[in-house]
């Protein structure tokens, strides 16, 4: 039931030359999507089809991105997704918007006056605000995604079929069907509904421009599709890192974007031309606000053309001033230190987590350290010790002179007490067992259960003199549970240990370290200065700053200009680190590495229960191979939870060699064979399972391994997460299959530090072995050195038959650091930070 | 004036209620425990639960429950996951941030926004007005983030002229407003990029309307050259109108900067609320989506208002 003259429309809208040119990007745009599959030349999935980050060639037309895989293959099938998910999430828009819109403008009154405010309630809305926590709150999936953009978007189509119905109701042809007894919902549906048709389509058109706009958004950030499927948004976050290296990764699918959302853009403002011609005469005035204003020139004087210039000439002249200002040096030594995360507070007795140890170093004193080379214990606050021969009773003599921050002194009632904090039943620490070194204290284990009022194995012999008795011989004691830092008893003894992780003296803490808390800007900086009164002597720094960078590219290009001294726990990528060596503005160093990476599976899982598909899995990996391809060939492959550099780790252990063959060949004797698409099947099940990890290197490792074990015949999906829910919910048996994560064993002074994640009674994966917990426990209550040693190297016999981890590699820690810095030599990074006494900055 | 206040004041509580609800029925509607969606699930306690429970109403029948929610979103008095500590304090934390990045861009898409409209106006459907409209088309078509990474990989990566990302240098332990700016002028580029077309079509148009009025015909009559007809005579009367895009693009920009802070690393309000939706910390995200929308809302309220107030010419009814 098309009005009349509506060819006319259409010829018009042939005629504009900018809808013609948009209109027929858009077709080639939506034909390269569907023809993707035979257009793309190669698997966009697929890696090392090429060098990583290769530039635009005949080859790979659009570069390839860190993992080898084709920009342009990639592109072409994130359009599918993202102008798939465009074109229904336009579909539920409309729909909503048309039925809101003709009820609104059809019945008029007061259903128009709901609806016309619900109109607005949604328009007010800040929608991405609103979509985040959609997604948030009910986890980030197509059709939530569908749903969500669609009924957020639907106001402005409200807005325009509601006039159009306010006007067509009162027309003849409507008056008719109305008088011959069609009902309010025939007359809408088949009366005025096809007049309406055309502000349909044209905001229809321009819907879609949107919802693309706000799906590519979502994705970079995170929160749009789920990986590891292409999306635009998506390729655009992962090409971030690498921006300022291969600038392709992320500008060709952004540009996709821009070239989709503008010719819909053009082709719906070229049938609104067409299909409106009074807005040629009288610009849209869309919003529907309120009349345009009318009648009476002589306002007052306003702001002048001159006044405008003089305005834009200001501001020019401000930021000019405030560069030559910001880029001047400010005379104190203050070093700026990136690191990836942020923290959760910095109190060391509530939390402790590897990148807050070393700012627990900056700001506080334990009653001993260990040494940066021997790894054994040395004297900090603890001036020395004795211990007892049967290994059950320590002795510490205390550092007199000492004073907090706040100028407090320091004694031994401020150590118990703290240990005892460590101890109190409402510490969540305690219940953490990877970090457990205090239930060894005579007393701690009580005093946490609640049945004795205090630590009993903790004495205070005078203010200088204190002294813990153990339930049994604990060889980590010095060089873990005696580390951790003090607190001042006066200033933290009235708040109940409940509220202490969250209370504001966790964040502005007070210790005795080399530096004081002055501020800290949540997701920004953690400001210190330099304590003037620290006990061997104020540091050479001014200041430290500590920035929360979570970026590699960001930090690179911080670096470059002098933003930043040195990125501590912060992988450079090696395509960054190789041309930073003839870079003058860094200095490129590589620290021997401290993170064992390692795949997991969960023991308990049906998939993994035999131990030959995890034989098979230690055979599927070319650990120097994954080496090469990420971190440019700089580190060692590993095969224990052991720290390296010390003597309990086992030389005789063998690497497993790379042998794919032999994988498949131990698979098949466990009973699994190759179905009809290549991937292994046993019983009517297929070898599938879901590898979680979480974004940066360790999302990089989950990549590798899924290429390795397509290649044995498993079919896997990749499901990254945060780090803090993967580390507190995931990683527990039965609630992953497999993993990639990574261990910082390099840096454990003692092997009986890490190896609580193995023990049956808190495995993470589900792996339990009694004779392993007999051989952990005899190795950390061996007093002598040589039992001890031998004892570890059995155990990581049992470990190497079991395979609790799939351990892979060690990469070198791959650091920069600013020429101005004078960095002490040690060997980790961890080391360097644990030495900021030493550091200092040159003009 | 006053009745017309009475009156959107009055439309601004079921508007509110609206948004109150909607908040509500995302954490009834969400799967799992409400309670157990707003408390750390690591270190939740059966006991802990059920005071939380307590602490939130969930045991009192729903109307009661929606009451005690919403004034604990609206106060601000939940506790984050991540700090422990109730959201309101991060968010003033966060605020100026964000509402610097605003007004920045408010300005500047009024500064550039503004002449460009007047620019189209003057001849419509000329060449200039054609490509204007084209530029305008771009400007709302280019995606932000991506735009975002263009321009820092030119002026910070190649060129080298403005810092990268933060807000403020970091040699210094303590430092100025002044050296904030540059760590401010290309996000407050990006953001005012997305709402300088819709500024300077809405001037265009309302341009065009000024000057077909018959005083504008009666100055050209009397001789007044072009220039003076469209700023003296036009433009005041053009500019009054465009007070109220302001109050329309409000949600786009604050919607925006979650982006823009992102890119940027900025500590705002816009970051905050993805960092809590990637950590899942429900009490910052809820929390701050209510009290968003709430000062979205009131903002719009006040520039009508004012609009109401500065034009005389308006008849209430």
């Amino acid at each position: 039931m098309s009005g009349p003259g509506r060819s006319s429309e259409w010829r018009r809208f042939a005629a504009n030359r900018r809808a013609g040119v948009g209109a027929v990007v858009l077709m080639t745009l939506a034909l390269t999507s569907l023809l993707a599959p035979v257009l793309a030349r190669h698997d966009p999935d697929r890696q090392r089809l090429g060098p990583a980050l290769e530039a635009p060639s005949a080859r790979h037309l659009m570069g390839t991105d860190s993992f080898g895989r084709d920009v342009f293959s990639r592109t072409l099938w994130g359009g599918r997704v993202s102008q798939a998910i465009g074109l229904l999430s336009m579909a539920v828009s409309v729909v909503a918007g048309v039925t809101v819109g003709g009820l609104a403008g059809y019945y008029g009154g007061r259903t128009d006056g709901a609806l016309t405010r619900l109109t607005e309630l949604t328009i007010t809305f800040p929608t991405l605000f609103a979509l985040i926590t959609l997604v948030a709150v009910f986890g980030a999936s197509v059709p939530l995604l569908v749903l969500a953009i669609g009924l957020t978007s639907w106001p402005i189509t409200a807005r325009v079929v509601r006039a159009e119905f306010l006007t067509l109701r009162e027309r003849e042809f409507v008056q008719a069907a109305r008088a011959l007894g069609a009902t309010g919902a025939r007359t809408m549906v088949a009366h005025i509904l096809p007049n309406v048709v055309p502000v349909i389509i044209v905001a229809a058109t321009l819907r879609v421009a949107y919802v693309i706009l706000v799906e590519a958004g979502l994705s970079y950030l995170g929160l749009g599709v789920p990986a590891p499927t292409a999306s635009w948004g998506g390729m655009v976050a992962d090409g971030r890192e690498h921006l300022f290296r291969a600038w392709w990764v992320s500008f060709f699918p952004g540009l996709f974007v821009f070239l989709t959302v503008m010719s819909y853009n053009l082709v719906g403002d070229g049938l609104r031309d067409a299909f409106d011609p009074r807005q040629l005469a009288a610009p849209s005035r869309r919003s529907g606000r309120r009349a345009p204003p009318h009648t009476s020139p002589g306002v007052r004087e306003g702001s002048t053309p001159m006044g405008k210039k003089f305005l834009a000439f200001a501001v020019l002249i401000l930021v000019t001033g405030a560069l030559v200002v910001g880029g001047a040096a400010s005379g104190e030594k203050v070093a700026v230190v990136a690191v990836g995360t942020t923290f959760i507070n910095l109190n060391p007795l509530t939390h402790i987590v590897s990148n807050m140890r070393v700012v627990n170093n900056l700001l506080f004193d334990g009653l001993t350290r260990f040494d940066d080379d021997t790894y054994q214990p040395k004297p900090d606050l603890a001036e020395s010790w004795t211990v007892s021969r049967d290994g059950l009773e320590y002795v510490f003599k205390l550092r007199r002179g000492v004073v907090f921050h706040d100028g407090t002194p320091f004694t031994a009632h401020d150590v118990k007490f703290s240990w005892e904090v460590i101890c109190h039943k409402d510490n969540a620490r305690m219940a953490d067992a990877y970090v457990d070194h205090y239930t060894p204290i005579k007393g701690c284990r009580e005093y946490h259960d609640g049945t004795a009022g205090g630590v009993d194995g903790i004495e205070v012999v005078d203010d200088a003199t204190l002294r813990v008795r153990l339930n049994e011989p604990y060889t980590p004691f010095l060089v873990s549970s005696a580390v951790t830092g003090i607190l001042p008893r006066a200033k933290y003894q009235g708040i109940p240990v409940k509220a202490l992780s969250q209370h504001p003296l966790s964040r502005a803490v007070v210790g005795t370290g080399p530096f004081m808390y002055v501020d800290w800007k949540e997701g920004d900086r953690l400001v210190l200065k330099a304590n003037p009164r620290y006990f061997l002597g104020k540091p050479r720094l001014d200041g430290l700053v500590i920035r929360f960078i979570p970026d590699a590219a960001t930090r690179l290009l911080e670096f470059r200009s002098g933003g930043i001294h040195f990125a501590f726990f912060s992988p450079v990528r090696p395509e960054d680190f190789t041309p930073a060596r003839s870079d003058p503005r860094v200095v490129a160093k590589a620290y021997t590495g401290i993170w064992h990476y390692f795949f997991a599976v969960d023991h308990t899982n049906p998939l993994f229960k035999d131990g030959k598909v995890r034989q098979a899995l230690n055979h599927a990996f070319d650990r120097a191979r994954i080496l090469k391809d990420l971190w440019g060939g700089q580190g060692t492959v590993v095969n224990s939870p052991i720290n390296a550099a010390l003597p309990a780790f086992n030389r005789k252990v063998p690497v497993p060699e790379y042998d794919p063959g032999k994988a498949r060949a131990l698979l098949r004797e466990a009973g699994w064979q190759p179905g009809p698409d290549g991937v292994l099947v046993k019983d009517g099940k297929r070898f599938e399972f879901a590898i979680v990890n979480f974004p940066g290197t360790s999302k990089d490792m989950a990549v590798a391994y899924q290429d390795y074990l397509k290649q044995i015949g498993m079919a896997t999906r990749l499901d990254t997460i945060d780090f803090p829910t993967l580390w507190g919910v995931r990683f527990r048996p039965g609630k992953f299959e497999a993993l990639s994560f990574l261990w910082p064993s390099g840096f454990y002074p003692d092997p009986g530090v890490g190896l609580y994640p193995f023990l049956c009674a808190n495995s993470r994966t589900g792996y339990c072995n009694p004779e392993a917990d007999r051989l952990v426990v005899r190795g950390r209550s061996t007093l002598n050195p040589e039992e001890r040693n031998r004892t570890y190297w059995q155990l990581q016999d049992v470990y190497a038959r079991d395979l609790p981890f799939i351990w892979i590699a060690t990469p070198a820690d791959l650091r920069l650091a600013s020429p101005r810095l004078v960095l002490p030599e040690r060997q980790s990074d961890f080391l360097v930070m644990k030495s900021i006494t030493e550091w200092d900055l040159k003009e | 004036v006053r009745t017309y206040l009475l009156r959107r004041l009055a439309q601004l509580v079921p508007v509110l209620l609206g948004i109150a609800f909607v908040t509500f029925a995302i954490v009834r509607a969400a799967p799992g425990d409400p309670a157990a969606l707003m408390v750390d699930v690591q270190l939740l306690s059966p006991e802990d639960l059920q005071r939380f429970r307590g602490e939130l109403g969930l045991d009192a029948p729903w109307p009661l429950q929606f009451v005690r929610i919403v004034g604990e979103l609206a106060s601000g008095q939940l506790k984050s996951f991540r700090t422990g500590e109730p959201v309101l304090g991060v968010l003033l934390d966060r605020l100026p941030v964000t509402a610097a990045l605003l007004v920045g861009a408010l300005v500047l898409a009024v500064v550039a926004g503004v002449p460009l409209g007047i620019l189209s106006a003057t001849r419509p459907h000329g060449r200039l007005d054609n490509w204007l409209t084209v530029a305008a088309l771009g400007g709302v078509s280019v995606p932000n983030f991506w735009f975002a990474l263009v321009l820092m990989y030119l002026f910070a990566g190649v060129w080298q002229l403005l810092p990268v990302s933060g807000i403020g240098p970091t040699t210094k332990l303590t430092y100025t407003v002044l050296d904030m700016v540059p760590y401010f002028v290309l996000p407050t580029t990006v953001l005012a990029l997305a709402i300088v077309p819709a500024v300077m079509r809405y001037v265009r148009s309302s341009m065009i309307d000024a000057l077909a009025q018959d005083y504008v015909r009666t100055a050209r009559g009397k001789g007044v050259s072009e220039l003076g007809v469209v700023y003296r005579h036009a433009l005041r009367n053009a500019l009054l109108p465009v007070v109220t895009v302001v109050g329309m693009l409000l949600p786009i920009l604050v919607g925006a900067t979650a982006v823009i802070e992102s890119v940027f690393a900025m500590p705002g309000l816009g970051r905050l609320v993805v960092e809590a939706a990637v950590n899942r910390d429900y009490p910052t995200i809820l929390t701050l989506n209510f009290l968003t929308a709430a000062v979205v809302l009131l903002t719009t309220l006040v520039v009508d208002v004012l609009y109401v107030v500065l034009d005389p010419r308006i008849r209430l009814e």
